[in-house]
């Protein structure tokens, strides 16, 4: 479970400390204000947990310091794609002191890393049990990828393309084998039932990124024939059914724009979704500008069930122009809130309209 | 002129006449009498050339209104009080100006936007028939106490 992310000098960010719910957060910001970055930098921070998991299976407990921050250099460059390729691209532009990432995890976990403009490789300020943290995280990015899978993951080993290392490694997860059912957790099920319902049917994944949509008259389809919004959801069912996410033993679920592609009448479903698994210990941070869905997050959590839900509201300070954050577990004191803010300005429009300058 | 009206006063300093429209004190000139026949929006002001029916509901609790049943009744409350005052106003022979519909309830700006687009076409606004010569209102907006005082400088409101 991520606990906290402290940035300094990095991308957009000239000092920002954000807490984290270890059961679902939302963050929601205008458009650059560094919700994909946290994300990123949160992902980054928890796929060491990828490397050390890599190694035990070899039985080769430690990983070197040199390992590490190889390892996490690369995954910086491949999940931010700086300018040029390189590391220092990602310095925050016109700060002299280095750039800081921080993570700190449950159970007394933390990696800091720094880097400065001409860095080859991070450095590794301070690790304290970093190598035991092994929740591995599972980032969905914004756009569906089911439609993209098949030859995907070779030609981005192969070639410069310009996605993101989240859009492969999702795919690989996706193309993980399905855990046999009798290990599946019932909230599990129940959500891939779930989604099974509102899609007509369910896709079917092959190996080697073929996938088809099986529908519930038995009848296949091509996966690119099927709605977006279907293929979205898919992507959960799926990862619920590899088990890549398992609620009270996988890593952080971290999800840009859920909302992309989706029909608003299938957030209702989407968040009741997210609330059982976090409900079962599965910690969640999403990114999002719809109000339909932080608006179900509000009606739909239960804190006699357990729930909380934190929303982080990214915003750029009037004075310095840096992004900054305000963190609160209660929506109405949201603030700001630029998608109430978007939906003001049309009431402002639409009382110019019906009122003209009357009581101004 | 000010009129105190469910926890709120509110200052419309360009008006020709305000008054509580529900009134149900019979000692009262506005004693509307008819409660048990009719709905009765709140508030009526009457400005140089608009009457504006208000009407008030900040006690509800708002996050019943997500409920479709629930927005479905506040819909059908809010449009009964504007049409049961109309007909009370032309019986008056107080149709003579057109006539402004703002609804204050304590409800986030996109659950507004909502409630004015259904109210707009189930009272409904404007010449809605195209054998209408003359139109029952002439615009209809929900709006929040926040935006109210934003918009509204010269008739601010304040909780009391």
């Amino acid at each position: 479970m991520i606990a906290k992310i402290e940035l300094k000098n990095f991308m957009a960010f000239s000092s920002l400390a954000v807490d984290f719910s270890p059961k679902i957060n939302v963050i929601i910001g205008e458009n650059g204000t560094g919700k994909t970055h946290l994300l990123k930098v949160a992902y980054v921070l928890a796929a060491g947990s990828q490397l050390f998991n890599k190694k035990l299976n070899n039985n080769n407990l430690e990983v070197s310091e040199e390992d590490l921050s190889k390892f996490l250099t690369e995954r910086l460059l491949r999940v931010f794609l700086p300018l040029e390729n390189k590391l220092g691209k990602m310095h925050h532009t016109g700060m002299r002191d280095n750039a800081e990432l921080k993570a700190e995890f449950s159970l007394d976990r933390s990696i800091k890393i720094s880097l400065h403009n001409n860095s080859q490789a991070i450095a590794i300020q301070k690790d304290h049990n970093y190598q035991q943290y092994r929740q591995e995280p599972v980032f969905i990015p914004t756009k569906e990828v089911i439609s993209l899978m098949k030859g995907f993951v070779s030609l981005y080993q192969k070639y410069e393309l310009s996605f993101d290392e989240t859009y492969v490694d999702v795919c690989l997860l996706l193309d993980l084998p399905s855990q046999r059912p009798e290990l599946l957790q019932a909230k599990s099920k129940w959500a891939i039932a779930e989604i099974e319902k509102i899609c007509g049917g369910r896709f079917i994944f092959y190996g080697g990124g073929n996938v088809t949509f099986k529908a519930v008259n038995n009848v296949e389809y091509s996966a690119n024939a099927i709605a977006e919004g279907f293929r979205k959801v898919g992507i959960l069912a799926r990862l619920l059914e590899t088990g890549a996410i398992q609620p009270g033993s996988s890593g952080t679920l971290l999800w840009d724009e859920p909302e992309i592609n989706l029909n608003p009448k299938v957030l209702r479903l989407l968040v009741e979704i997210l609330l059982e698994l976090s409900r079962n210990g599965q910690q969640i941070i999403l990114a999002t500008h719809d109000y339909v869905l932080l608006k179900w997050f509000d009606l739909l959590m239960d804190k006699d069930k357990g729930d909380e839900v934190i929303y982080h509201s990214l915003y750029r300070d009037q004075e310095t122009n840096q992004p900054i954050v305000n963190s609160t577990n209660d929506y109405v004191a949201i603030e700001p809130n630029p998608i109430d803010d978007a939906y003001e300005s049309l009431i402002n429009s639409e009382l110019d309209r019906a009122m003209g300058n009357l009581g101004k | 002129m000010i009129v105190v009206c469910d926890g709120f006063e509110f200052d419309f300093t360009d008006a020709l006449d305000v008054f509580i429209f529900d009134e149900k004190n019979k000692q009262n000139t506005n004693y509307h009498g008819l409660s048990h026949a009719m709905k009765a929006v709140d508030i009526v002001v009457e400005l140089q050339d608009y009457y504006l029916f208000i009407e008030v509901k900040d006690f509800y609790e708002p996050e019943s209104y997500t409920d479709p049943k629930s927005f479905s009744h506040l819909c059908e409350t809010l449009k009964y009080k504007y049409r049961d005052s109309w007909i009370y106003r032309w019986c008056e022979d107080k149709t003579d100006k057109p006539i402004k519909y703002l609804c204050l309830l304590k409800l986030e700006n996109a659950l507004l936007s909502r409630i004015t687009k259904e109210l707009r076409i189930c009272i409904p606004v404007g010449k809605a028939s195209p054998r209408w010569v003359r139109e029952i209102c002439n615009s209809c907006n929900a709006i929040n106490f926040e935006t109210w005082n934003q918009r509204f400088t010269a008739w601010k409101i304040k909780r009391i």
